[in-house]
């Protein structure tokens, strides 16, 4: 019953090699038909057999807050005080091994709650920004090193995610603004907006980790992430700040590291 | 291979170490529209010699070619052209020019011509917890006392940009 149902988890990728295939036939051409020839032996190489299956939960939120307090501004127990009082995250993994140990289908499902706020007296640029919502990822892993760790419970791993996000994020703005009769003095006070949005991201991620055996089927991971900056969608007054699953959106291309915690629940008796 | 793979993971843990995020952080966005007058059929720009200038709250922002609030743009003051602070608090700011027209003969008769402006405000916060960024979206002429206006400041308002608006009468 599992076997049948995983085995329709793959219909989708064996589609792919099929267009691939069919793509390929048509040509005489020596490279492509040496080509076609050696992707043909690779499919059949591949067993689409479920393996493994893992859950797991992602430990960053927690080690994060432990690892950037040292280097706040304010002293160690504020800082933790202040992260975990201001973000809360929580993720839910899990992965599909399927040909042994070589292959995974990944999903990650998750909750990101964030404040941030700037308060100082120059009254310059203050505000409170408030983004909460829920995020899903979806991908494929291949362990490298299939061959070597040879007892099957290890892998490290080269793979892609697809994320997408939506969220409610808030923002409430002061602004000193004399030519407009917003000074900042009981009389005339400064200029103060709240504005809701609702928003939605979809991002690409470049990943690669670890995957090591803890204790009987207990098992820690990392991965490293290359998120690729995607396209935000519905995005009315606010830009998106922090988005959930994504992290801050100021760059193109942002690197971050998740910890895991998994359980693995063997799918066949064969080792 | 199994004590390989677990040393593998705790050497990455440990050289992984977080980033603080320092707050150097300057905008490239403006909300001050940069504003140069020219007669029609010439791009010298002509010096904007009002008496006064006022947003439509009746606050003074220029007079007698005195710049009366500080910002960014009002102490890097571009020759021969007027910063319009724009109203934080809708989408559109009304300024009212008293005196005579830059480039008009010294016995021309004073005005008091209205441009109003239009736009699409937009909020950036900068992380971690810098401070916003408004950008200025659109922006627009929905009143012009002037024959011709070109807007240059497309898509945003940027304070890298020289001009920002041009008027021709």
């Amino acid at each position: 019953m599992r076997s049948t149902s995983a085995k329709s988890c793959f219909v989708f990728l064996l589609a792919i090699l099929v267009s691939w295939e069919a793509s390929a036939q048509p040509t005489t051409d020596s490279a492509r038909l040496a080509l076609y020839q050696r992707l043909r032996a690779w499919r059949k190489g591949i067993t689409f057999k479920p393996y493994a299956f893992r859950l797991g939960t992602d430990l960053s939120y927690w080690l994060n807050g432990v690892m950037a307090a040292p280097f706040g501004k304010e002293t160690l127990r504020h800082n933790l005080q202040y992260f975990y009082a201001n973000t809360r995250r929580f993720e839910i993994t899990a992965d599909m091994a399927f040909d042994k140990n070589k292959w995974f289908i990944v999903a990650d499902g998750g909750y990101s709650s964030v404040s941030r706020e700037r308060n100082q007296a120059d009254n310059l640029r203050n505000f409170h920004y408030r983004n909460r919502g829920t995020y899903w990822r979806l991908g494929l892993d291949y362990n490298v090193l299939h061959k070597i760790f040879t007892d099957r419970q290890q892998a490290l791993l080269i793979g892609v995610r697809y994320g997408r996000a939506s969220f409610e994020h808030q923002v409430t703005y002061y602004a000193l603004n004399k030519p407009w009769g917003f000074e900042g003095t009981s009389t005339a006070p400064l200029f103060s907006e709240t504005i809701l949005n609702q928003g939605g991201y979809r991002w690409l991620e470049l990943v690669t980790g670890l995957r090591v055996a803890l204790w009987k089927g207990l098992y820690l991971g990392y991965t490293l992430r290359a998120k690729l900056a995607g396209k935000s969608i519905h995005t009315q007054q606010i830009f998106p700040n922090q988005i959930p699953g994504f992290g801050t959106a100021s760059e193109n291309v942002k690197l971050s590291f998740s910890y895991h915690l998994y359980y693995r629940l063997m799918l066949t008796s064969k080792r | 291979m199994k004590n390989f793979a677990f040393g593998a993971f705790l050497t990455t843990i440990a050289i992984v170490v977080s980033c603080c995020e320092d707050c150097v952080f300057s905008s490239r966005y403006s909300s001050e529209p940069v504003v140069r007058f020219y007669r029609k059929g010439s791009l010298r720009a002509l010096p904007p010699v009002f008496d006064s200038v006022q947003t439509s709250k009746g606050i003074t922002i220029y007079r007698a070619g005195k710049i009366l609030y500080n910002s960014i743009t009002s102490e890097n003051p571009l020759p021969n052209s007027l910063a319009l602070p724009l109203d934080p608090s809708r989408d559109t700011s009304a300024f009212i020019f008293h005196g005579r027209r830059p480039g008009a003969p010294s016995n021309a008769p004073s005005r008091h011509d209205t441009l109003v402006l239009a736009y699409r405000r937009k909020i950036n916060i900068i992380p971690p917890d810098c401070g916003y960024e408004q950008r200025i979206e659109n922006l627009h002429v929905v009143k012009n006392p002037y024959d011709s206006v070109q807007i240059l400041a497309k898509p945003f308002v940027l304070r890298t940009d020289s001009i920002h608006i041009r008027l021709f009468w």
